[in-house]
């Protein structure tokens, strides 16, 4: 059936002020929270926690994709992980803790009453550590250095990242101490410039906007975007055209929040339970299959896109038993040139500004012509005489 | 069985529901069916986040109504002194979430749009018998309707009181609904004696049936007429989770397409069991 030219000017409207309302950290989201793409060092791509006998194994990643030499443009930056160490988490919801790894009852009281801050060299070594609420500082192992990107993902096959590994005793933390609730963090200049908690949540476009708030901020953060995007997609998914409810169609999968998507994106790892995504994450976790089991299958259906068959379920480096447990890195390549910037983006936008005025111009003189001559048909007949 | 039901706004969407309302209205054994809310929890936490489900159903057991925006005509939440909207997705239950501040009892306001049913004359005197609505049956036959059908609006104002850790004057305060059920005390905090007032546009309605149905045991049903001053009475003999609710029926606007235009009132909240009295041993 041909669609009448008619029909698809609006939809192009819509799109484009759809495209203007969505924050422009979603336009420019892909994997691993891209909140700033100038500035790569600044993105969180990985946070692991999880116990090696009386040690916890702590793993933050930077700088996705990472191929080119150093020197790097790491040292605006810190990099913090946060511990909640004091928030109450169960575990009676199966849901939750397929998903989340457990409950947490009172989100807006999360604060962190432990914090691992850490500053990076530009080529990638360790510059500064400091630890608060932790006991024996000096028995916290801290490694930093670029490594194969751990990440079990075919787009990152073959690419290194930027590691901060930490080795933690036990007894670092309060005796007894049974659930961690953690979140990683990347501040410039003081300002919180993203976020890790839970993998696979603030990387998705309908979390972006978390990623520069701390985690008691999130559960009304969500509610607002439930609402906000609720609106949109009801607006649109009630016109007859099928345009628009196309678009519905699109912000429902792209943008719209879930019902179960209304908790904090922290990670929580329990030793009642053996350690396994998302009760902590460990490196040989799977994590793109296993968020799909719980909803989330962007990732995994890329994995199938872009890899081969069988999906590979491990990462394509084998890790390492021995400290710092992150494989060797890939050699590096010669930096690419910067792709020139292009007349194209304004050319197009020029157009469909253009066709939008005409659209408008078209649609009023119709609208117009069609009232009179509704007008014009009401009008009673005269009596015959 | 003949029934025609359209909805008022003329949507297919709110066509759907109101088809499932109405023959669920009409289903089994006749009885016209209730409209309640029915909160994941009665007493939440501060902080916690709290999911809505809208339900339909006969004797307090019911079917899940997702959200449909085309039928909510007000859905908030009243807590801290301010009404927030409850949030929800189209076509999802729970109809909606908030979250709770927990610091004093809040109240969830459900008001839908109209949808029109019409139902068979015998059927329709049926139903108005079962919600004490005889006089409509008197007034129909006065005007020679009796065996008209029975053609209605129908609209729903829910409630839901939550407990918090003190009580508020919210939990007794009208909520502006066009016919509401308000108790005289905040009956979270716990009391056998339930009072409270029946009102119909913010003004005492007298005669109106109130029923009272205790979920955990459907068949334990309390019944009493509002006097006068709109007010009613009762013992609720046990702890749980209960259900308030009443109907009124008025005349239709003039230029409506129904008869009349029924007001379906309902209150839910959970009585808490009564605390233990005292140790007088242990406080010597």
């Amino acid at each position: 059936m041909k669609t009448p030219a008619i029909l698809v000017l609006p939809v192009l409207i819509l799109v484009v002020a759809l495209f203007a309302l969505v924050p422009p950290g979603i336009r420019a989201s892909d994997h691993a929270d891209p909140v700033n793409l100038e500035e790569p060092e600044s993105n969180l791509t990985d946070l692991f926690f999880y116990p090696s006998g009386d040690q916890m194994i702590l793993i933050l990643c930077v700088r996705r994709a990472l191929t080119t030499p150093g020197p790097y443009n790491l040292e605006p930056f810190e990099y913090a992980v946060h511990f909640d160490l004091q928030s109450r988490v169960t575990f009676d919801s199966e849901e939750d803790r397929a998903r989340y790894g457990g409950t947490i009852p009172n989100p807006e009281g999360l604060r962190p009453n432990a914090k691992i801050r850490l500053r990076l060299n530009n080529d990638a070594t360790l510059r500064e550590k400091s630890f608060e609420g932790l006991k024996d500082p000096d028995r916290i192992r801290v490694y930093a250095g670029v490594r194969e990107d751990p990440f079990n993902f075919p787009r990152f096959f073959d690419r290194n990242t930027i590691a901060m590994v930490l080795s933690i005793p036990m007894s670092s933390f309060p005796e007894g101490q049974r659930d961690w609730i953690l979140w990683g963090t990347t501040y410039k200049d003081g300002k919180q410039i993203d976020h890790v908690g839970r993998s696979n949540r603030t990387q998705q476009a309908r979390f972006d906007s978390l990623n520069v708030l701390p985690p008691n901020e999130h559960v009304p953060e969500i509610m607002r975007l439930l609402g906000k995007w609720n609106e949109v997609f009801t607006t649109l998914n009630n016109f007859r055209e099928p345009q628009p409810k196309a678009l519905a169609g699109l912000i429902q999968y792209v943008l719209q929040i879930r019902k179960y998507d209304l908790a904090p994106d922290v990670m929580i790892y329990s030793n009642r339970f053996p350690p396994k995504f998302p009760n902590g994450r460990q490196l040989l976790d799977d994590v793109a299959a296993l968020t799909c089991q719980t909803g989330d299958c962007i990732l995994q259906e890329i994995s199938f896109i872009e890899g081969g068959w069988p999906r590979r379920t491990v990462n394509d480096k084998p890790f390492l038993a021995e400290w710092p447990y992150l494989a060797e890195p890939y050699p590096e390549q010669p930096q690419m040139a910067p792709s020139q910037p292009s007349i194209w983006p304004w050319i197009i936008g020029l157009v469909i500004l253009v066709a939008i005025l005409s659209w408008a111009v078209v649609e009023i003189i119709r609208r117009s012509v069609l009232w009179l001559w509704r007008r014009r048909s009401r009008r009673p007949a005269l009596a015959p005489t | 069985m003949v029934v025609q039901v359209a909805p008022f706004a003329g949507t297919a969407a709110a066509g759907r529901i109101a088809l499932t309302a109405a023959a669920l209205l009409v289903a089994g054994d006749l009885r016209a069916h209730d409209f309640w809310i029915e909160p994941s929890t009665f007493h939440p936490a501060p902080g916690a986040t709290v999911a809505v489900g809208l339900r339909v159903g006969q004797d307090f057991v019911g079917d899940p109504v997702p959200r449909s925006s085309r039928l909510i005509d007000q859905f908030v939440v009243r807590q801290g002194g301010h009404d927030q909207p409850v949030v929800g997705l189209e076509n999802i239950d729970p109809a909606g979430w908030f979250r709770a501040d927990g610091q004093s009892t809040a109240v969830i306001a459900y008001r839908s749009h109209g949808a029109f049913v019409e139902l068979p004359a015998a059927e329709f005197e049926e139903y108005l018998r079962q919600e004490g609505l005889e006089r409509i049956i008197d007034i129909r036959a006065k005007r020679g309707d009796r065996a008209e059908p029975g053609r209605e609006h129908f609209y729903r104002y829910a409630k839901a009181l939550l407990a918090g850790e003190r009580r508020s004057g919210a939990a007794t305060q009208p909520m502006g609904l066009a016919y509401e059920i308000v108790p005289d005390d905040d009956p979270t905090v716990g009391s056998a004696a339930f009072d409270g007032r029946v009102l119909h546009q913010g003004e005492p309605l007298a005669g109106a049936l109130v029923v009272a149905i205790l979920r955990s045991d459907p068949s334990l049903r309390l019944a009493a007429r509002s006097d006068g001053q709109g007010a009613f009475s009762f013992v609720l003999p046990r702890a749980g989770v209960w259900l308030i609710k009443s109907v009124h029926l008025v005349n239709a606007s003039m230029f409506s397409r129904a008869d009349w235009d029924s007001l379906w009132a309902s209150l839910t909240f959970e009585l808490p069991r009564p605390q233990a009295p005292p140790d007088v041993r242990s406080s010597r």
